[in-house]
């Protein structure tokens, strides 16, 4: 057997054998159930329904391609600060929130604003918090996911909404495979991650109603 | 139930329906390991499915031993491409981490060992090539890239592999 042979066979089978236990790896964590949202499987659905009216109107893809341009370069001149994209814009305090979560960091990103706070409540399932300071009433609706700071995800809770009025609250619930979950922890393994799904323009004026220590 | 309008009959829907039904919530648990992210995981996911659902003519001849496997190579291509998309606003470490990121796994060859520490393109190209016995032109669909960028890209990551390994050989049989 030639030497590349030899190296071909060598090769075929070392791919078998990380195939084999990269498979057993990912499929011995059937334990961890993982839910596939239904929005998750709506939007599979939606940009297949969406891909396939673009092929059937692949005349109007150009002018559409030219009409996001525009838009964009709009955009961009409306607004020039999101065309620093990639500076992450951070602001300490200024989100009250109840029993617990002192400090709250928020990073506004082009695409969003994410709120990140440290959870050190215990034994409490509801998140409560108001904005205060907003100039105006925003109808806001946040993604929240609870991650582990050890690297494994915990649960997200359903996209939830409420407004941004001075005193008004959101609450949140954590459910976990129709099991209510406790987010709290004391020893403080989990940090709180909430995205917000505002348009930019509104998330602006977000920004600008809490960004009180920039 | 979903209903892939891009598949042409009936049975095609039916048999990607199996398919999603059977690998969605593992490779979602593979992307959130990867990703961190429940959003972005199932960015990623769903991206794996409507390339397949794109592209299902030419893979739907793979064997269906073989497709867990591929869906999962695809997965972390697209989970990475996620995380590059945004390099600018990610730590350029953290990028270049995951891309060299070696598959820790139980491994009895030292072969096996040696691809599993390759960059993971490199890693995920040969697994789709010599593991699954995929076409350049089925791996260039799969990954959305060009039949001559796969090509070049499968010789590199060969000649890397045979490299390495005969550096691993050589160590281990000196005195």
């Amino acid at each position: 057997m030639s030497r590349k042979q030899t190296d071909d066979t060598i090769l075929t089978n070392a791919s078998a054998e990380v195939l084999t236990a990269w498979e057993t790896s990912v499929s011995d964590k059937n334990d961890l159930s993982v839910n596939i949202s239904e929005e998750f499987q709506r939007k599979i659905a939606a940009l297949t329904e969406e891909r396939n009216r673009c092929r059937e109107n692949r005349l109007l893809i150009p002018a559409t391609a030219v009409l996001l341009l525009f838009l964009v370069l709009v955009g961009l001149w409306l607004n020039p600060d999101s065309a620093a994209a990639g500076r992450v814009r951070e602001w300490i305090g200024s989100l009250r929130v109840e029993q617990g979560i002192p400090e709250v960091r928020m990073a506004y990103l082009p695409e969003g604003l994410i709120l990140v706070g440290d959870v050190q409540q215990e034994e409490e399932r509801l998140l409560r918090f108001a904005f205060a300071e907003t100039p105006e009433l925003i109808e806001v609706t946040l993604r929240v996911q609870l991650q582990q700071k050890s690297s494994t995800p915990g649960p997200a809770s359903e996209s939830v909404t409420g407004s941004t009025a001075p005193g008004s609250e959101i609450f949140i619930e954590f459910i976990d495979s129709g099991k209510v979950y406790s987010w709290a922890d004391p020893s403080g393994r989990y940090t709180l991650i909430m995205q917000s799904l505002l348009p930019a323009e509104e998330n602006d004026k977000l920004v600008q109603g809490i960004s009180l220590d920039d | 139930m979903l209903i892939f309008f891009s598949l042409d009959t009936q049975e095609d829907r039916e048999v990607f329906a199996e398919i999603y039904q059977a690998n969605a919530s593992r490779l979602l648990r593979y992307a959130l390991s990867v990703l961190h992210s429940q959003a972005d995981a199932e960015d990623a996911v769903q991206e794996v499915f409507l390339t397949l659902a794109d592209k299902y003519e030419r893979l739907k001849a793979l064997p269906p031993e073989k497709i867990p496997g591929f869906l999962l190579v695809c997965t972390e291509r697209k989970a990475i491409d996620l995380l590059r998309k945004r390099r600018d606003q990610l730590p350029l470490e953290e990028c270049e981490e995951l891309e060299s990121r070696p598959l820790e796994l139980p491994l009895e060859s030292a072969a096996a060992g040696v691809l599993a520490e390759l960059p993971a393109y490199y890693r995920e190209l040969l697994l789709l090539r010599h593991g699954l016995g995929l076409s350049p032109r089925e791996i260039a669909a799969g990954f959305g890239k060009s039949l001559s960028a796969i090509d070049s890209a499968l010789f590199r990551a060969k000649r890397l592999f045979i490299r390495k390994y005969h550096e691993q050989e050589g160590t281990r049989h000196e005195p």
